[in-house]
């Protein structure tokens, strides 16, 4: 099997988690999968520069990241797109098994935070990567990875409390509660 | 902000994720034991991560386009790529919160693309009965490689997951509506089973991975091979086993 193959092998492969990680970054499941889209194309362009397949799940997501960065700047800090927690109330969109206040409560308040907050609770809480890991894969010391895990958890149960209170549209901007 | 008996904020999190030193869990632990307070942040804690998990953890299951697999395999010049539109946006929001509220496995079935996953099931149940079965001695799995062909009528080898911990066990041999099919049946060291099934493909391209019955499924297909893979396995595990079986297969 060539080497192209094997990075398309392990491309695939990954696709679904990068795919389920941009849907909790961005917070709106179209622009997720535009994202992602942009990602794979990106990568398959820059393929060469993965030297390890291992490193592929880390070298993705770094470039979903970067992409959304620039999406937000483009927008100026703001997007476009509404708030993936006010598609529940749309009245042609019922979905009967959306019983839970809480579970709703709780999108709604990660999708509020930071985008560095929102972060590193998917890496930790979704992903599970190790706090090396993370130090590893954001270019930060580990105890800042610990400080701002814990600043993101204080900030989610906060926003929880407050019942959406602060809770302001989609993607918010980059440098809140540094 | 070191709080009660010297553990700070930090040190809790770090209990939740795991990542305390063996002496500094001990004594955090028996803090946290004699300690309402302490209990109730780590519960708090525990419980907030938990719930991404489970929101965020089944959108996994969701099928991946087509495009982006074809896209993968060909390269951008025979692949139209399409943005999301306004009703796109919709729907695809909606599987966020149908997540959310259901707090259940999201099983992803369409009719079309249920039958060879049952069939795989099937086979696994020992519910269909092969035309022949296989028992693999411990060793080498290249030795079956021509069976195997020979038996789906596709240049594809028995793929090695001894990196991950899984040897061949048994081939089951199957022939259904006069097509050929196999199973490969691989144990862990802990007799867990891993199954890979394999047969010729309709022709579409399909890349999903779901929970059903208990297991972690993962259907690979091209446009020649059909794969369904199937284990009691994390889906973190399964990424990189069928990773493994599938470039496996070709190798």
């Amino acid at each position: 099997m060539s080497k192209s193959n094997e990075f398309a092998d392990a491309l695939i492969a990954y696709l679904p988690a990068l795919r389920r990680y941009a849907v909790a970054l961005v917070g709106n499941a179209a622009l997720a999968d535009d994202l992602v889209q942009d990602s794979l194309e990106r990568a398959l362009r820059q393929s060469t520069q993965l030297r390890e397949l291992q490193n592929m799940p880390r070298w993705l997501r770094r470039i979903l990241h970067n992409r959304f960065i620039d999406e937000i700047r483009k927008s100026g800090g703001r997007g476009a797109h509404d708030d993936i927690a006010d598609f529940c109330d749309h009245p042609d969109l019922a979905v009967q098994a959306l019983d839970s206040l809480a579970n709703r409560d709780f999108v709604r308040a990660m999708n509020a935070l930071s985008f560095e907050h929102r972060q590193i609770l998917l890496l930790v809480g979704l992903e599970e990567l190790s706090y090396r890991s993370i130090a590893d894969e954001l270019g930060i010391p580990i105890g800042t990875v610990m400080s701002r895990l814990a600043r993101a958890r204080e900030r989610l149960r906060s926003l929880m409390q407050d019942g959406g209170a602060e809770i302001r549209p989609f993607p918010i901007a980059l440098k809140e509660a540094r | 902000m070191s709080g009660k008996a010297g553990i700070d904020e930090l040190e809790l999190n770090a209990f939740v994720d795991g990542e305390l030193d063996v002496a500094r869990l001990r004594s955090v632990q028996e803090a946290i034991d004699g300690d309402r307070d302490l209990t109730e942040r780590v519960t708090a804690i525990q419980t907030d991560k938990l719930r991404v998990r489970q929101i965020y953890g089944p959108l996994i299951d969701r099928s991946l386009p087509a495009e982006w697999i074809r896209l993968t395999r060909h390269g951008r010049g025979q692949v139209h790529l399409r943005r999301t539109g306004p009703i796109a946006a919709i729907a695809a929001a909606l599987i966020v919160f149908i997540a959310a509220a259901s707090y259940a496995v999201y099983d992803v079935r369409t009719s079309s693309q249920e039958e060879v996953v049952q069939t795989a099931l099937d086979a696994r149940g020992a519910e269909s009965v092969p035309v022949k079965v296989i028992g693999v001695a411990s060793g080498g799995s290249r030795q079956y490689n021509g069976v195997l062909a020979a038996a789906v009528g596709l240049d594809v080898k028995v793929p090695d997951l001894g990196a991950l911990g899984y040897q061949l066990v048994q081939i089951r041999l199957y022939r259904i509506s006069g097509a050929g099919a196999a199973e490969l049946s691989y144990r862990d060291r802990q007799n867990r089973l891993f199954t890979l099934y394999l047969r010729h493909s309709d022709g579409s391209v399909r890349f999903d991975q779901f929970a059903r019955a208990g297991l972690r499924i993962c259907v690979w297909q091209d446009e020649d091979l059909s794969t369904v893979m199937a284990g009691n396995v994390t889906t973190a595990a399964m990424q990189r086993l069928a990773s493994l079986a599938y470039t496996g297969l070709t190798l």
